[in-house]
């Protein structure tokens, strides 16, 4: 998809951000923002941007081609209390300011070392719902990474079905 | 209209009535049914097909929106501190479906659906030896139990072949062997770690490879069963659509439907037993329909109490006549007392050096197991408690990925995770508990659910026994990690409360004597011979294996005994 096909199904143009995020340029047609979320389509796109950062995609495997974005956006409406829902939102906000002033450009712009920055900085604040905000989206982008598809079943050999199991396994060198 | 009235009575009665439908419930059905008994069973839960209503049995944990979390608006009714799981959630017992009073700590399970716990438990299946059967005369605790393993042990045989059984053929008395199908195997671990016990503790200690309800070599009865082998899902509380372990609904229950004389009626609450006391007999059951919350009788010559055991109790404490004001068969006061379970109290893990260049594949539905080796023989003069544990153990070499990170190097870690340095081994104690009559149930006076029945108080406590036992798990523990050379020794008593361990048992409990017991060695209430408890109920004492086996075994024994006794014109 091209970036201006994606920007405007993200909404992101009514949104004010002129430029596409890099991320996005990989996106096929069902990644369109999720209507039904409590999550702005800016704030979606920030989300997205966050898990790219803690997982970069290469070779079509990481946090955006597993659809990370998404099951973060689905499980933290769904399954997350308000506070802490209201929190990630504000985080994102004050991440993205961050990144105008340090940067000059919105966090989705900014290079991908310039974002680790930014997220790190967060995971080192002595303010405690910077840290919870850190903690939370990467210990969730993660789980939604490992348990994908493609990661357990191409990676981790995992099989649903597996059919026996063997106590003695030489490990190979 | 009286006319009308005979005709509904008649077709609500059955030859017998079967109240509960999990392990125990399920092997009466098949039983009764197969001896040709026109056989009504009561699940106060609602139906689960075998297969059908499996509804995540084949999902692999990315098909779970929420990988497995429970949204905010399912978690509701559950009641705090429950481990709600998107997989499993259709199980769970909502609160308001039987509220109850825990004087003491304690934590009660139900699997309240067709198939009951049987769906949902460990299926690990140790049998009982004489050393258990005679624990309670030898020690003296209890009452003396009137049954000893020769009087089980072919209805051992007879469950195990149906059921199916993985195991070895290990020739320990305080084990003694099942029917087995070819053990689900040691690790190369575990193999070692059985070595060094052999050599330090002789024949005094055993590991083995823990005996369960999994099929690994379906014989043609399990085949009829429209079962077949075990393929290592490990997902068994989803339930199994290959029907690879027991359960009533994969197992007894279809199989008593197919004969024809099994009615499954679900959503059927019960209240009471009927006690006639002209006729001088139980006549048959009230229940309340859980939808329509109806009261309704269903009548029988028979009736088995499979309501899982404290459940069993307070149905017969609810079952109140004129001949027996505090509950049906509670003459001498017992009923309800004697309560008992396992200790789970006791963790303890370690690291495993070696083995480096080995590692496991697959995954492994069951365990390792060490039988009770405490006063097995006799009691041992320089051990403070009575009676002793068995030993689950499980052990593998994880991986670990390195998440400090983030970026490309936090990709790479989680893609390519790296074998553990270590094996790991983690064992965890099964303490027989001494039943005391101060533990015991017994139904609220003023507090009732929302079907009228009044509310169970659960008063059950550890005592001096069972923190001495765990004391010394976790020294003996210590002590044979240390001999097999592992390291990182981490030992902990949890302090969980009483019916944690999901093996609660006894206050129907069985016995030679009236006075002292409420049901004979047949199961039968000594004061209302047509009624039937098998369930965890029975139990006079709990030995330290795994119970349900011995249940189903006790069912099925008493189930024929059942027929017999209906055929001879005595019941």
């Amino acid at each position: 998809m091209k970036r201006r096909e994606a920007l405007k199904t993200l909404g992101l143009a009514a949104a004010g951000l002129v430029t596409l995020p890099a991320w996005a340029s990989g996106w096929t047609a069902r990644d369109v923002a999720i209507k039904s979320s409590t999550f702005s389509s800016t704030e979606q796109a920030l989300l997205a941007s966050v898990a790219d950062t803690i997982i970069p995609a290469k070779n079509n495997v990481g946090a955006i081609p597993q659809e990370v974005h998404k099951f973060l956006v689905r499980l933290f409406d769904e399954c997350y209390e308000k506070e802490k829902r209201e929190n990630i939102k504000r985080q994102l906000n004050v991440m993205n300011n961050l990144a105008m002033k340090d940067f000059d450009s919105s966090f989705m712009d900014s290079s991908q070392q310039q974002r680790e920055q930014i997220l790190l900085s967060f995971s080192e604040s002595e303010d405690e719902s910077e840290q919870e905000f850190f903690q939370l989206v990467k210990i969730e982008t993660i789980r939604g990474f490992r348990t994908s598809k493609v990661v357990m079943q191409d990676y981790h050999g995992y099989r649903l079905v597996p059919g026996f199991y063997n106590g003695n396994v030489d490990v190979e060198a | 209209m009286a006319n009308l009235n005979i005709v509904s009575k008649k077709k609500r009665t059955y030859d017998a009535i079967v109240i509960g439908s999990g392990a125990t419930g399920g092997w009466a059905a098949k039983e009764l049914c197969d001896n040709g008994l026109n056989t009504l069973v009561l699940e106060r839960g609602r139906d689960v097909k075998h297969i059908e209503d499996y509804p995540t049995a084949s999902k692999a944990p990315w098909e779970f929106e929420f990988r497995g979390t429970v949204p905010l608006d399912k978690r509701t009714g559950y009641g705090s501190g429950k481990r709600l799981r998107m997989e499993t959630l259709h199980w769970q017992l909502k609160d308001d479906e039987q509220p109850y009073i825990a004087e003491k700590p304690f934590r009660w399970f139900r699997g309240y659906h067709v198939g009951g716990k049987s769906l949902l438990w460990a299926r690990q299946t140790q049998r009982w030896s004489n050393f258990d059967f005679e624990g309670p005369v030898r020690d003296g605790f209890a009452v003396d139990w009137p049954i000893r393993y020769r009087d089980i042990e072919p209805w051992y045989d007879h469950v195990e072949k149906f059921a199916g059984i993985a195991g070895d053929k290990d020739g320990i008395p305080e084990l003694p062997d099942s029917i087995v199908q070819p053990a689900i195997d040691l690790n190369v671990v575990e193999h070692y770690f059985k070595e060094k016990i052999k050599e330090h503790y002789g024949d005094d200690r055993h590991l083995v490879a823990a005996r369960c309800a999994h099929l690994t070599d379906p014989q043609e009865i399990h085949l009829q069963q429209g079962r077949s082998k075990c393929l290592h899902q490990t997902m068994c509380n989803r339930g199994c659509n290959l029907g690879g372990y027991f359960s009533s609904n994969a197992s007894t229950i279809p199989w008593a439907m197919k004969t024809g004389n099994l009615t499954m009626r679900p959503d059927s609450v019960v209240h009471s037993v009927i006690y006639d006391d002209e006729k001088e007999k139980v006549t048959g059951v009230r229940v309340i329909d859980r939808h329509s919350k109806e009261m309704m009788e269903f009548y029988a010559n028979i009736v088995f109490v499979n309501a899982s055991a404290l459940n069993s109790n307070m149905i017969l404490m609810n079952s109140r006549s004129n001949r027996f004001p505090n509950g049906l068969g509670n003459d001498n006061g017992l009923l309800g007392k004697y309560i008992a379970w396992h200790n789970y109290r006791g963790n303890a893990s370690a690291s495993v050096p070696g083995f480096e260049d080995k590692k496991t594949e697959g995954r492994r539905p069951s365990y390792a197991y060490i039988p009770r080796f405490r006063n097995v023989f006799e009691q041992e003069s320089d051990v403070d408690f009575r009676r002793g544990y068995a030993v689950g153990v499980s052990t593998g070499r994880g991986s670990n990925t390195n998440t400090d990170t983030i970026g490309d190097k936090l990709r790479e870690n989680i893609l390519n995770p790296e074998l553990n340095e270590n094996w790991h081994i983690g064992t965890w104690m099964m303490g027989e508990t001494v039943p005391l009559e101060k533990n015991h149930v017994r139904l609220s006076k003023d507090k009732t659910d929302k079907y009228g029945i009044p509310q169970l108080i659960v008063s059950c406590e550890w005592d001096e026994n069972d923190d001495n036992m765990t004391e010394d798990y976790l020294q003996e523990m210590t002590a044979m990690f240390k001999r097999a050379g592992f390291t990182n020794i981490d030992v902990e008593d949890t302090h969980s409360p009483p019916g944690a361990d999901i093996h609660e048992m006894g206050g129907v409990r069985m016995g030679h004597d009236p006075e002292t017991s409420l049901i004979n060695k047949w199961n039968q209430l000594h004061h209302a011979k047509n009624v039937f408890v098998t369930d965890g109920a029975c139990m006079t004492s709990t030995g330290s294996q795994n119970p349900t086996l011995t249940f189903m075994a006790l069912t099925a024994r008493a189930a024929n005994y059942a027929f017999e006794e209906l055929k001879k014109g005595n019941l």
